[in-house]
């Protein structure tokens, strides 16, 4: 069964893969500088506005994972972002979460020493994504 | 003053793409949290291209005496080009650093000397001989590795 991108069971399914990714738990096992959200931008008609994704991220494990909206979204210390279709490259394995940043496609927001300590902690929340049976929208 | 506000200048086609505000960012934050390194940055003279090999992005960063100005591409005749893949060029940055040098004693510093052995990360450019402080003044503003 697959599950629609970015909807409450999309995200509660990522947040189980995340858990489930041991590459994330021992790249993410000092992780303590708190949530991480990611930003989908608006895809209208079907997504008019802006959706984010509350990871409540500490030592390994996802303790939360839920959607939010794009302002309670802005209190994440961090926050990675990208339109719709950068989204879904990733999740289908076609884009690279740290080339696309470094290509401009995936923004990153927060203390950047923090995160690019952890950056294949932050590869693998990313790719944790790719092990969801996703449907999208558009296709 | 504040000594850790540095001049820096993207052109505007840069800050679009990632890699070079993300170098300045990382420049900018790492002063903001060790402003002894705001040395460093004033000292820096010459150009640096870094190339994000998997991405196709490369960046050139003129270090002049009125500040550090990024413009995309491979510009002039660089003293020194870095050039590896994306999460390689991330890992440079983590890597403990021993009189401003991937520290050879440390797992991070092996894993950069082992690519650079590989040739999986490329260091050259004249700088290398006639400016050996830019090398390891570019590291230290860039390092992210727990002092």
């Amino acid at each position: 069964m697959a599950f629609l991108f970015p909807s409450e069971d999309w995200v509660a399914r990522y947040g189980e893969a995340i858990n489930a990714n041991p590459e994330y738990r021992t790249g993410a096992a000092d992780w303590t500088h708190g949530v991480v959200a990611l930003v989908i931008g608006a895809s209208p008609p079907r997504l008019p506005e802006e959706v984010c994704i509350w990871l409540d991220l500490d030592r390994g494990v996802c303790r939360e994972a839920k959607l939010v909206t794009p302002a309670e979204g802005a209190k994440a210390p961090f926050c990675i972002s990208g339109d719709y279709a950068r989204w879904k490259q990733v999740i289908g394995k076609e884009l690279d979460p740290i080339k696309g940043m470094m290509q401009g496609k995936l923004k990153l927001k927060g203390d950047l020493p923090t995160i690019v300590r952890a950056v294949k902690a932050a590869q693998e929340l990313v790719n944790s994504a790719t092990m969801v049976p996703t449907e999208f929208f558009d296709e | 003053v504040d000594v850790t506000a540095l001049p820096i200048t993207l052109d505007p086609a840069v800050r679009e793409a990632g890699l070079g505000p993300m170098l300045t960012d990382l420049m900018q934050q790492n002063v903001e949290q060790h402003p002894e390194r705001r040395a460093d940055f004033d000292r820096l003279r010459g150009s640096v291209v870094v190339t994000a090999t998997d991405a196709e992005v490369a960046v050139t960063m003129e270090f002049r005496d009125d500040g550090l100005y990024v413009h995309g591409g491979v510009q002039g005749r660089p003293d020194l080009q870095i050039s590896t893949d994306s999460l390689s060029l991330l890992e440079l940055t983590s890597a403990k650093l021993r009189l401003g040098l991937p520290d050879p004693f440390h797992p991070t510093g092996r894993k950069v000397l082992r690519k650079l052995g590989s040739g999986d990360l490329k260091l050259r450019g004249r700088g290398l001989v006639r400016k050996p402080l830019m090398l390891v003044r570019l590291t230290k503003l860039l390092s992210v590795a727990a002092d």
